[in-house]
């Protein structure tokens, strides 16, 4: 006769070391995204080393002509990097960001942490905080002002807790020292086939990528398609099978 | 009644003052009643209702004290005229009888005593001050039945078939045949730490040693009962009338963390302009909540982590800045742009992360701008083509070609507001920029309102 028996671990004991497998998994991530995050479009990655935006950095957009097409391209990317479960947080000391505009673009209001710090000291207080929440899936900043102190303040303090942030800029920008992983300058090209279309360029980066530029295009649900996608012929609308018919 | 119908009633079409209903701060006003009113009496309610909207005060035992009910009377209806409020006061030998009485015969501000066993003086009045429910009045009404007197006259047995218990529940309350129970209003314990000095403190560190100790007090208080801390208030006053410094802090949540309440405080002291020596240093919850449990599962510990540290942050960033300034975004349904955002606080929405939006709010991609130009700045047209569209404008000194022209979007405010009438048009520059710009119908001047790419 044969007798089988079996020793079960008590459900507790199981739970507890399912918690530390999954606590295991989860320490290589920050929020909910990994440490390398796509920006939805091939093309952009390319403009990183390594394919994609490394977390424990900040990004410096640029406009060529004002802060606006670096906003817009910015949010455009962010999209990607934001969690539906977690308000990520948006600094507007301007206080300009105009709300239908940013939810057309894919972000549910509810899901936005909108700040406008009324002073310059708490602009920079504001930021510091934000990047050493550990928890927060993204920062976004428009026009952050400060002087080589305080954006090494911001960037050590983005290393220290993983954070991911993008500070938007206009063109004067430019003439300053780069801060961050990555400085991307923004320029709007005329359209195609109606949809707007944005040239950028790696003005300054860490990491050798200096000089790459890209074209992309938006398309209407706001996704970013590269030139040669671009370029291809739309389909015409086909002719009702019905037409001329008798 | 609609706004527009109100506005005409206002005299010499001044402004009409608009003032939204809030039910919740009615019931916390009337809360606040009750405490007033419980000199009065030991036992004060509200009434039993969604919205309460009364006071019952039970004086059995108590007018004597006063030299009788009238002159009790007297006392309660000066007590809350003299603080601005308008009352209707009536005493009667049932809680039936007195509603009615307040309610049927309007005296603002007045007294009005029915003496016991009186109670058929109250037979002219309207049935509709008896507390019933609207398909009973309905019923009467068919039937003809106005008075208190006419409903007392009819066989009250047979009614229970035709209108249901409820009516003749009402009627017994009433009349004193059936008892009706008080159910009293306790107000919630007052959670305060205090102390005074002997010998003023000039010492800021001393004065903030003390304030936490008071804080650490507070919260051992409140964790023996299972609540937290939602607001806190904080006192620093002097030894001379006027001098003090006060702060309020909010929270999220109802919390009794310690280090993260003593940071708050921190912040705040750090920028505190102590100009007097401390005498009295008192920590009062002005609001307390029960401690959330949350119950913990297998796959979502990470994320109820991650979302406990953005709340943290939230409540630090609130506590410096100040409700105005970190919000959540809120759509209104208004034609004006400058008036479809609205700001709501994160701390008061901090439990709202998913809300439904009324997709008629939100534009299409590429139909607005991202920025909008708190100011429209002024754009000269200098050629229009056909269909009075814009082909050429100057901007900053620059002249730009457009490519692309799409509208016009008539925006146009209600007449009862500021009169707004734009046309708007949405244009892409020779080079790609696209601008938002209106045409002003009254003068014809056109503006840049914000740029779309």
């Amino acid at each position: 006769m044969i007798h089988v028996m079996a020793v079960s671990k008590p459900s507790t004991e199981i739970v507890a070391e399912l918690r530390q497998r999954m606590r295991a998994l989860g320490q290589t991530q920050r929020g909910t995204g990994p440490e390398l995050a796509s920006t939805g479009c091939a093309a952009i990655d390319s403009l990183f080393s390594g394919g994609g935006i490394r977390r424990g950095t900040f990004i410096e957009w640029v406009g060529y002509r004002s802060a606006n097409e670096a906003a817009i391209a910015s949010l455009l990317v962010a999209r990607h990097l934001v969690s539906r479960d977690l308000p990520w947080m948006l600094i507007d000391p301007t206080q300009s960001i105009h709300a239908p505009t940013l939810q057309s673009l894919g972000f549910p209001l509810s899901q936005v942490l909108y700040v406008t710090p009324p002073t310059d000291e708490e602009l920079l207080w504001s930021c510091d905080q934000a990047l050493r929440c550990r928890s927060l899936p993204l920062l976004w900043v428009l026009e952050p002002k400060g002087d080589a102190t305080t954006f090494r303040r911001y960037q050590i303090a983005a290393e220290d807790a993983g954070a991911l942030a993008m500070f938007v800029f206009g063109p004067q920008r430019r003439l300053h020292r780069c801060w961050g992983e990555v400085r991307l300058q923004v320029e709007v090209l005329p359209s195609l086939h109606g949809q707007p279309r944005f040239r950028i360029e790696v003005l300054r980066s860490r990491t050798g990528n200096a000089g790459l530029s890209v074209i992309v295009g938006v398309d209407e649900t706001g996704q970013f398609h590269d030139e040669e996608t671009l370029r291809l012929p739309v389909v015409p609308e086909l002719a009702h099978p019905t037409a001329g018919v008798g | 009644m609609p706004v527009s119908e109100a506005q005409t009633l206002c005299p010499d079409r001044r402004p009409l003052k608009l003032v939204a209903v809030n039910p919740e701060f009615d019931r916390i006003l009337l809360e606040r009643l009750a405490v007033v009113a419980q000199q009065f009496s030991p036992l004060v309610a509200l009434n039993e209702a969604e919205e309460p909207d009364a006071l019952l005060l039970d004086l059995t035992g108590v007018a004597h004290l006063y030299g009788g009910e009238s002159e009790w009377a007297k006392s309660v209806c000066a007590t809350f005229v003299s603080k601005g409020f308008q009352l209707q006061c009536a005493v009667a030998e049932t809680i039936g009888a007195a509603w009615a009485l307040a309610h049927g015969v309007h005296m603002p501000n007045r007294f009005r005593v029915l003496p016991a066993g009186e109670l058929d003086r109250l037979n002219a009045l309207s049935i509709e001050t008896l507390r019933l429910n609207p398909e009973a009045h309905s019923v009467f009404r068919r039937l003809g039945i106005d008075s208190i007197g006419q409903l007392l006259a009819l066989n009250r047995n047979s009614l229970v078939s035709r209108v249901g218990r409820a009516v003749t529940r009402r009627i017994g309350q009433f009349l004193g045949d059936i008892p009706e129970l008080l159910t009293p209003y306790l107000p919630p314990p007052i959670f305060r730490e205090r102390r005074q000095f002997e010998h003023p403190l000039t010492q800021p560190h001393w004065i903030e040693e003390i304030s936490l100790q008071l804080l650490k007090r507070l919260l051992q208080r409140l964790a023996k009962r299972q609540l937290g801390l939602s607001q806190l208030h904080v006192v620093w006053q002097g030894e001379m009338a006027g001098t003090q410094l006060a702060w309020m802090i909010d929270l999220g949540r109802p919390t009794v963390d310690e280090p993260l309440l003593v940071e708050l405080c921190q912040m705040k002291w750090e920028r505190a302009a102590l100009s007097f020596a401390v005498a009295t240093v008192q920590m009062t919850a002005k609001q307390v909540g029960r401690l959330q449990c949350v119950r913990l599962s297998l796959f979502d510990e990470h994320q109820i982590a991650l979302r406990k540290d953005i709340d943290t942050l939230v409540t630090r960033l609130h506590g410096r800045l100040g409700s105005a300034h970190v919000s959540h975004l809120e759509l209104v349904p208004d034609a004006i742009p400058e008036h479809q955002t609205r700001l709501r606080s994160a701390i008061e929405s901090s439990e709202i992360y998913d809300v439904s939006l009324d997709a008629g709010l939100v534009p299409q991609l590429w139909e607005r701008p991202l920025l909008l130009a708190a100011f429209p700045q002024p754009v000269d047209v200098l050629r229009m083509c056909h269909h009075s569209r814009p082909a050429v404008i100057k901007w900053q000194g620059q002249l730009s070609e457009l490519h692309h022209v799409w509208g016009p979007e008539r925006v146009e405010s209600g007449w009862w507001r500021r009169a707004v009438r734009r046309d708007y048009y949405r244009v892409e520059t020779h080079t790609g920029q696209r601008w938002w710009i209106f045409q002003r119908l009254d003068t014809r001047q056109w503006f840049l309102h914000g740029e779309i790419a």
